[in-house]
């Protein structure tokens, strides 16, 4: 299970995910760009992130919890086969790949928001 | 759909990195025939390497099987967790562009001629031959038993295919209900995956826990000699675990008939044949070399691997010593271990490395290690990824998993990861 290297992870992936291995890699690409283009929106028009980062963070957090709670049973496995270390930390691990998701689709809409109703003010 | 997926990524990635795709050696300029026997996990893996690892060679593959069975999974199956329809797909989808693939089964292979004579009379010449023929699951070695009793009369075998898997699932929920004693146990053959009669013992033990009906049942591992696994640190722990889940284990029990009306099985022990009755078996059935393997010059002629008919090879290289233009891969291969789909993973690289290097004019030192490795489900949602050599020595992929330990993570590779890793394994990719 061993000499991982980057092309035998990407066709590892490829298999894993199958028909949902694009949507999903666009998916991601697509909220790289709305945290990044939410930024440059705001310090165009000189407005603070501070309010849709509170809230990203806030929602993200709660989307990191509940996904924790989520990912084991994912797996055809119950909360209570978690046993060593490394089982939290990766349940964890995953959790916050969901929860930055979500961060990041927060983060978009509310930075666009923020944006466009200063444009209207 | 799912090929167009597959080709669509090869593609994007092409783009990205296109030298990663290049033949690793050119030829001489002679077309090379090179015969693949078997469509198998190692069949298939070994087809992908070599079509793309030499530019002028007329890869054949040699198999009937339209089917593709992800064996791995078919404990999974047998849990009750996937469907059998999960681990099915089809050959077709994993036979590179450029590799002919002859659909029949062999019939004769004739090593000292170069040739082998596929079901339906046609010979086909070859320059090197790999034999991925698989084994035979040899349910007749076990007096009063077969195939089609599984899932009848408290007969189990996840061996069988998907829907034995299927029907194992529905035979151990029925047990569970009612109660009684399950049998469980090993053949003393060669065999593939040696870890499932023990995942099989775990997962009915778990989920009669689970349904609060451990009780109701008494739970028997009847080893073929004194070890209940042939690594010695893994045969220390199971057998504590055993111990700490009341499985009872009986050595030197080895099956050799059932009466299936009457539910009681016959093992061979040192002090002579004893029955026992039971209300579930899992049934595993003696495993050798295909009838075409068995009646060629393949087979060993003496030791350990001659009774059985595996083909015979050297263990780091895989070249038949008395053919040195032949290779065994996979179940077949009459090297000690090695009866895993991840062993496979390991085996076919070191074959195509000697194969292209021969063709090349050069020596490969290329050696298989006997890595094998097996994610043994220890409970629903726990499994220890154990992997070891040769010489039974513990050999973790991962420094953060411990192999002993029973671990999410280890499951979560075996339910989640292991399918797609097989899958881009098939492809020559993993």
């Amino acid at each position: 299970m061993s000499d991982f290297n980057p092309l035998s992870i990407f066709y590892i992936a490829s298999e894993m995910f199958g028909s949902w291995f694009w949507p999903l890699v666009v998916v991601a690409l697509v909220l790289l760009y709305g945290v990044v283009s939410g930024f440059r929106r705001l310090r165009r028009r000189g407005l603070s992130a501070g309010g849709p980062l509170f809230g990203a963070l806030v929602v993200g957090l709660v989307a990191t919890v509940l996904a924790a709670w989520w990912v084991p049973s994912s797996t055809e496995a119950s909360i209570s086969a978690l046993g060593g270390v490394i089982d939290y930390l990766l349940v964890i691990a995953m959790a916050l790949a969901i929860g930055l998701g979500v961060f990041a689709l927060v983060f978009s809409v509310m930075a666009r928001k923020r944006a466009s109703k200063q444009i209207k003010a | 759909m799912r090929r167009r997926h597959f080709l669509g990524s090869a593609a994007a990635l092409a783009a990205l990195g296109a030298t990663a795709l290049k033949p690793v050696v050119a030829q001489n300029g002679k077309r090379v025939r090179i015969v693949v026997v078997g469509a198998g996990a190692a069949g298939l893996n070994m087809a992908s390497r070599l079509s793309r690892g030499l530019d002028n060679a007329q890869v054949i593959l040699v198999d009937a099987r339209k089917e593709h069975v992800f064996q791995p999974g078919l404990t999974l199956v047998g849990a009750g967790l996937w469907a059998g329809g999960k681990v099915v797909d089809e050959n077709a989808r994993y036979v590179p562009s450029g590799v002919e693939w002859v659909q029949q089964a062999v019939a004769e292979f004739n090593p000292e001629a170069n040739t082998i004579v596929t079901a339906d009379g046609k010979s086909i010449q070859y320059d090197y031959m790999v034999v991925a023929t698989g084994l035979k699951l040899d349910f007749a070695a076990i007096e009063g038993m077969d195939a089609s009793l599984v899932g009848q009369k408290g007969i189990g075998c996840v061996y069988a295919g998907p829907q034995a898997a299927e029907a194992t699932a529905r035979a151990i929920d029925t047990f569970i209900e009612t109660g009684g004693t399950g049998l469980f146990g090993r053949p003393p053959t060669e065999m593939k995956c040696a870890g499932a009669p023990l995942k099989m013992t775990f997962i009915t033990d778990d989920k009669a826990r689970i349904k609060g009906r451990r009780e109701a049942i008494n739970v028997v591992y009847n080893a073929h000699n004194k070890t209940v696994f042939s690594v010695v640190p893994v045969d220390a722990r199971v057998k504590a675990m055993f111990g700490e889940r009341d499985v009872n284990v009986n050595y030197d029990h080895v099956l050799t008939g059932i009466d299936a009306d009457r539910k009681a099985a016959r093992y061979k022990t040192p002090d002579g044949e004893v029955w026992q009755d039971y209300d579930f078996i899992h049934v595993i059935p003696p495993m050798c070399a295909p009838d075409a393997v068995r009646n060629s010059s393949l087979p060993w002629q003496s030791g350990v691997f001659a009774a059985d008919a595996w083909v015979e090879a050297d263990k780091a290289s895989l070249r038949h010593p008395r053919f040195p233009n032949v290779f065994a891969v996979g179940d077949i291969a009459g090297v000690p271990r090695g009866k895993t789909a991840a062993s496979v993973k390991w085996q076919v690289p070191v074959v195509v490395d000697h194969i292209v290097a021969d063709i090349a004019g050069k020596a490969s030192t290329a050696a298989y290690n006997g890595y094998t490795s097996c994610p043994m489900i220890t409970r629903y949602g726990k499994a220890m990824l154990i992997e070891f050599d040769y010489d039974g020595k513990l050999t973790p992929s991962f420094p953060f998993i411990d192999p002993l330990e029973e671990l999410w993570v280890s499951w979560l590779i075996d339910e989640k990861a292991l399918l797609g890793t097989y899958r881009a394994m098939l492809f020559g990719r993993a």
